[in-house]
């Protein structure tokens, strides 16, 4: 059987698998597997490939997909019913409500993990700059001033005091969907009729994510030598993360990272992107994947995956137990109360695809100093445009 | 234990064959072996942007996919070595970095653009650094590998060239069979659609009398065809971007920004527009290939000439099936559905009820108004019946002014109901005379119903029986309705 895992460029991830399978291997020697760690866009590329000529282009037999594609690719008869997958108690309240279907609704995927985004600071750092930096970076505009303080008091070049959480080294519509979310913003209508991405606010949104980089304070298109990034090289101090704990240990044995809420304008926001496990329903034989895919989703598993890099796993119980293995359960468990996932319309997986575009053309404007507002806000109409098509038709 | 280069090439044969990223994922992974490294990378060029992309990484004893775009600054190490053209190693917090550039350029044959790169070699801190014996081994083994990138290439536009090539064949076959019946369509989509494999397949046909596009069907990226009939464009400039396309007058403005995923093709016979070809990705956002883009063109040609053949077999068929005047399918036509529902009666043992009407003294009609008028009212009793039927229900000019109606599942009691809103609606139609006293005719109806299985178990049965009803109808002086056996009406299961 053949797998396919996102990269999310996180290497322990891939040991976790690589390890994870070794294990279902020795459990279950009958059912050989074999792995592949794809970027998202190549998995997308590898799903619509499958689409179009299932015989040349043979899809995994099990995937990990965002959770966000799930009801495209339910839609377009890519993933098999899981039938009866148990109780869905199993899942906090709002995996429940943003990644299962209301009762008696097939099921085509079951939640893996979860990253709960937060901002992530070097306590020993901010020490220098703000005296109590949790109330500081408790909003974007303190948030802004701390990054004008930390960028003022460090002399090393190439210092950027906020990292770029996106490995690709742009922006995309991940990074800004919860800085437009904080800001009342959407990228699409209540009831998701419409696209909504010029609306006043969705576009503020994008553009104080964007206006970091304009400032100095995020760096775009740098290479990162390190996989943890500029926070390991001890050329920043703060990151937008859903995953714990950032490994600083390169830059000295007092650095320690402490999360804080994503910061708002007002509205508090806890932006949640969850990961799923699914079976191709063009799979051979279903066996396999199906023992494999439970397998995985049971506690122990899912517990020891999650763990492995930092993320959060999906059930509740395991949960529950990673959050009290934290010192900041307590605010953990605050923000999943308003937790945020990405919403579940066909027309998403592109939306983002095509804000990705704009973004990174955006982000590499930025970075040549050559940004203009107007050139994002016209794409963003063009974008407006072809997803209401999409809408229309899917 | 090291591999021997014997080995290394006989996996990078195997890598070959499977495409390029497979290719770069072995050199990356026998480098790592070869020199004991904790992490290798992959960058490759992206001229359009001006970016270095690092695409492929090596970690942990795993190959694995990645997105980061870097801008090249020419005082880094990695700016460095692709500045002079030659490896460079760097010494960075935690970690020793040898790049090592490399270039496609010069190799006999290497289709498409010229490719280069920089693989990244890296060593955490601790370890010892890249000394000069090793960087150097390290470029020539890359170098080495690289040499044989082109078979990797060739390899891939190999399997596109043979995909290609299948798609010519089949869709030339789609082309040339796709004569028959409407269900043409679908085929052309469905091929246009499998073989190129877009998103979307649409076509718009011209209905040059409404003077509008008018959709006729779409073919999804599972293969699904679905009609489209509802949506009808005004065939005038600025109505919509379609008709002006298809008038020849589009701006290409809204084209501009999607017309990597979105491709419009008017479909041309002798000179003359028929309709719209439309082809997009919009979903999957997928740049249509250059390479599919100008087949799809040259295919052009051919799809329109199998539109147009289908549209002119519809209409011939249109014409040899059904009777001009009244739209009414003909008898030949008729018999062969009449032969295909009675079975399907037997074999569901459901009713059918069959109706033969007779237009009351038609020959008089014609006689005394002319057959001018005849045929106005031929016209005007096709018309009503065609309004009052249910899909399944099958009527037919039999000959002269005997109408036939085929009422599958239909017992006596609710053939009778409909013949009488027939008769009702006919004898209300006022039929303009002008030379005539009363300016106005009007026309009533005889009709006679037998009943399957009540009172026929053959096909010649229930004519015979229908035609024996109707005779007692115009016996009994014309203008009413009656069924065969009337006790049909009773024991019929909708007799309520």
């Amino acid at each position: 059987m053949k797998i396919w895992i996102l990269s999310d460029y996180d290497s322990r991830k891939h040991l976790a698998v690589k390890n994870l399978l070794a294990r279902f291997h020795a459990e279950y020697p009958e059912h050989k597997s074999d792995f592949e760690v794809l970027s998202r866009r190549s998995l997308w590329d590898a799903l619509f490939a499958h689409l179009r000529d299932p015989k040349n282009s043979p899809a995994a037999d099990l995937m990990e997909l965002p959770q966000s594609w799930i009801p495209l690719f339910s839609k377009l008869g890519l993933l098999s019913d899981l039938g009866d997958t148990g109780p869905a108690a199993r899942y906090p309240d709002f995996i429940r409500r943003g990644c299962l279907p209301a009762e008696g609704g097939s099921v085509y995927a079951m939640p893996w993990w979860v990253e709960i985004i937060c901002l992530h600071y070097r306590a020993d750092s901010l020490k220098k700059v703000s005296k109590d930096p949790e109330a500081d970076l408790a909003s974007w505009e303190g948030l802004l001033d701390v990054c004008g303080r930390l960028k003022a008091a460090c002399r090393k070049k190439d210092y950027y005091p906020l990292e770029n959480s996106n490995p690709s080294g742009a922006v995309s519509a991940a990074d800004v969907l919860p800085c437009v979310w904080s800001r009342g913003g959407d990228l699409f209508s209540e009831g998701f009729s419409r696209c909504a991405v010029t609306r006043a606010e969705t576009v503020r949104g994008m553009e104080d994510y964007l206006g970091l980089a304009a400032k100095e304070y995020m760096p775009l298109f740098e290479e990162n030598f390190h996989e943890s990034g500029f926070l390991s090289s001890g050329l920043s101090d703060l990151v937008f993360s859903g995953r714990l704990p950032i490994q600083v240990k390169a830059v000295g044995r007092g650095a320690q990272m402490r999360p804080v809420p994503y910061p708002s304008f007002g509205k508090p926001v806890s932006p949640c992107f969850v990961n799923s496990l699914a079976l191709c329903s063009g799979a051979a034989g279903q066996e396999g994947p199906a023992a494999l895919l439970k397998w995985l989703l049971d506690s122990r598993q899912s517990r020891y995956f999650s763990n492995a890099f930092g993320a959060f796993p999906c059930h509740r119980q395991p949960l529950e137990d990673a959050l009290d293995a934290t010192r900041h359960g307590a605010m953990y468990r605050k923000l999943l109360e308003n937790a945020r996932l990405r919403p579940g319309v066909t027309a998403y997986p592109t939306c983002e695809l095509l804000l990705d575009a704009a973004l990174a053309g955006a982000a590499l404007r930025s970075a040549e100093r050559d940004y203009d507002g107007e050139d994002l806000r016209r794409e963003l109409i063009k974008i407006q445009g072809e997803i209401d098509y999409l809408l229309s038709i899917y | 234990m090291k591999k021997k280069e014997h080995d290394i090439y006989e996996e990078l044969e195997k890598a070959v064959l499977t495409g390029p990223n497979a290719f770069f994922g072995h050199l990356l992974r026998e480098l790592a072996a070869a020199y004991s490294l904790d992490g290798v990378a992959f960058f490759e060029p992206d001229l359009k942007k001006s970016l270095l992309g690092l695409k492929l990484r090596y970690k942990h004893g795993l190959v694995f996919e990645h997105e980061e775009n870097i801008r090249l600054d020419q005082a880094s190490p990695l700016g460095q070595a692709i500045l002079r053209g030659r490896s460079h190693a760097a010494r960075l917090p935690g970690m020793h970095h040898l790049y090592i550039p490399f270039s496609l350029e010069g190799q006999a044959g290497v289709p498409g653009p010229q490719r280069s790169g920089v693989i990244r070699a890296e060593r955490l801190h601790g370890k010892r650094g890249f000394r000069d014996r090793e960087r150097q081994g390290a470029q020539t083994m890359v170098r080495n590998l690289v040499r044989h990138y082109y078979r990797a290439e060739y390899a891939e536009l190999s399997r596109r060239h043979e995909r290609g090539m299948a798609a010519v064949a089949e869709l030339t076959e789609i082309f040339a069979t796709s004569i028959r019946v409407r269900e043409s369509f679908k085929h052309i989509l469905t091929g246009v659609q499998k073989y190129f494999g877009f998103d979307r397949v649409r076509l718009y046909l011209i209905d040059k009398g409404a003077n509008k596009l008018k959709g006729e069907y779409s073919a999804d990226i599972r293969g699904q065809v679905k009609s489209i009939s509802y949506d009808e464009i005004p065939l005038e400039p600025g109505a919509h971007r379609f008709a002006d396309i298809v008038l020849g007058k589009s701006t290409g403005a809204f084209m501009d920004r999607y017309r990597e995923c979105v491709l419009y093709l008017p479909l041309v016979v002798q000179g003359s527009t028929i309709g719209l070809l439309i082809v997009d990705n919009i979903l999957s956002q997928h740049k249509i290939d250059p390479a599919d883009l100008s087949m799809l063109k040259s295919f052009a040609g051919q799809i329109a000439l199998a539109v147009d053949n289908v549209k002119l077999f519809d209409k011939v068929e249109e014409l040899s099936l059904h009777d001009e005047l009244t739209r009414l399918p003909l008898r030949r036509y008729f018999m062969q559905r009449f032969q295909e529902e009675f079975y399907r009666a037997e074999r569901s043992r459901k009713p059918m009820a069959l109706a033969w009407i007779d237009l009351d003294y038609f020959k008089e009609i014609n006689d005394t108004y002319g057959h001018q008028i005849g045929d106005k009212v031929l016209k005007e009793v096709g018309r009503v019946i065609l309004g009052n039927l249910r899909k399944i229900d099958f009527p037919c000019r039999y000959g002269g002014d005997e109408i036939l109606i085929l009422l599958p599942e239909t017992g006596a009691f609710d053939a009778r109901k409909l013949c009488e809103r027939l008769a009702a609606e006919i004898r209300d139609l006022k039929i303009p005379v002008p030379f005539s006293r009363n300016r106005e005719l009007q026309v009533s109806l005889s009709v006679g119903i037998s009943v399957f299985p009540h009172d026929a178990s053959s096909t010649e049965e229930l004519l015979r029986k229908a035609d024996e009803a109707l005779y007692k109808v115009k016996s009994g002086g014309r203008g009413s309705i009656m069924l065969f056996d009337e006790k049909a009406a009773e024991a019929a299961p909708d007799a309520k």
